[in-house]
């Protein structure tokens, strides 16, 4: 059995800030522990950054969010209208002290997959609920 | 208030050589430019001591983490410090995944952060 969470937005930093709320509460109802949680709010903060800062150049700019929870697996896709980019999908952590570039990084520090497609316009993450979680929700 | 704003208060000590910042709410992309902006003014008057208190922030990111980045360089540029304080949990566990703890002086107390004692080490 699967559950799952879909919405469209308007690229505006505030929607990113919705949209970003609303994934760490289908994260909490699907019974992620508050500090899973917390990860998955700021992977997605981040995904969803990158996909408001991309889109805004496009002219029908917006993203849209799809979550669904199946097998003890959440999968967060985001997909914006832009034009895209090339994601470095590298383990390695930025220099220290660096400004920038520590998004992708972060998310998939904080996810167990992150792939990007379509060009950079769709990335898709995913986190497996432990049973410790579960546990200790009990 | 809610967490999607960003409340900044600013308190100066030592005859204005000491600010510091209390965030209370999001720093994200949304408003890391605001504090970006009040952090640099706080470093353009030459040599200062700055102590961004963390522990009521609800929600950072990677964009606020650039902006305090780049706070710190401006500050240690000066002459002057850059000083964290964090609560256990989310904001020190970014910390530690960045690296960032190493680069920062980061305290759990304010009164720490002051006697720059009991610095937090990297805990991964």
């Amino acid at each position: 059995m699967s559950t799952s969470y879909r919405a469209a937005f308007t690229s505006d930093f505030r929607n990113a800030s919705l949209a970003r709320k609303s994934i760490a509460s289908f994260a909490s109802v699907c019974g992620f522990t508050e500090s899973e949680v917390a990860d998955i709010r700021l992977a997605a903060g981040e995904a969803l950054g990158n996909a408001v800062e991309h889109g805004r150049s496009a002219r029908s700019s917006g993203f849209s969010v799809r979550c669904t929870f199946a097998d003890d697996e959440l999968i967060i896709e985001i997909r914006d209208n832009g034009h895209g980019f090339s994601a470095i999908l590298s383990d390695a952590a930025p220099p220290p002290g660096r400004e920038r570039g520590l998004g992708i990084f972060l998310m998939r520090q904080l996810m167990d997959q992150v792939t990007y497609a379509h060009n950079g316009t769709l990335v898709r993450m995913a986190r497996k609920r432990h049973v410790e979680a579960l546990e200790q929700r009990a | 208030m809610s967490q999607d704003e960003l409340h900044i208060d600013l308190k100066t000590e030592d005859g204005g050589e000491l600010l510091i910042f209390k965030l209370r709410g999001s720093l994200d992309l949304a408003t890391s430019p605001t504090v970006r902006a009040a952090l640099m003014e706080g470093t353009e008057k030459g040599k200062r001591d700055l102590v961004v208190d963390l522990t009521q922030l609800e929600f950072l990111d990677s964009t606020g983490l650039g902006a305090l980045i780049g706070a710190h360089r401006r500050a240690t540029e000066h002459g002057g410090t850059f000083r964290l304080i964090v609560s256990d949990g989310p904001i020190a566990r970014l910390l530690n995944i960045t690296g960032l703890i190493r680069v920062f002086a980061v305290y759990h107390t304010l009164d720490d952060a002051r006697k720059n004692q009991s610095r937090l080490p990297a805990s991964i």
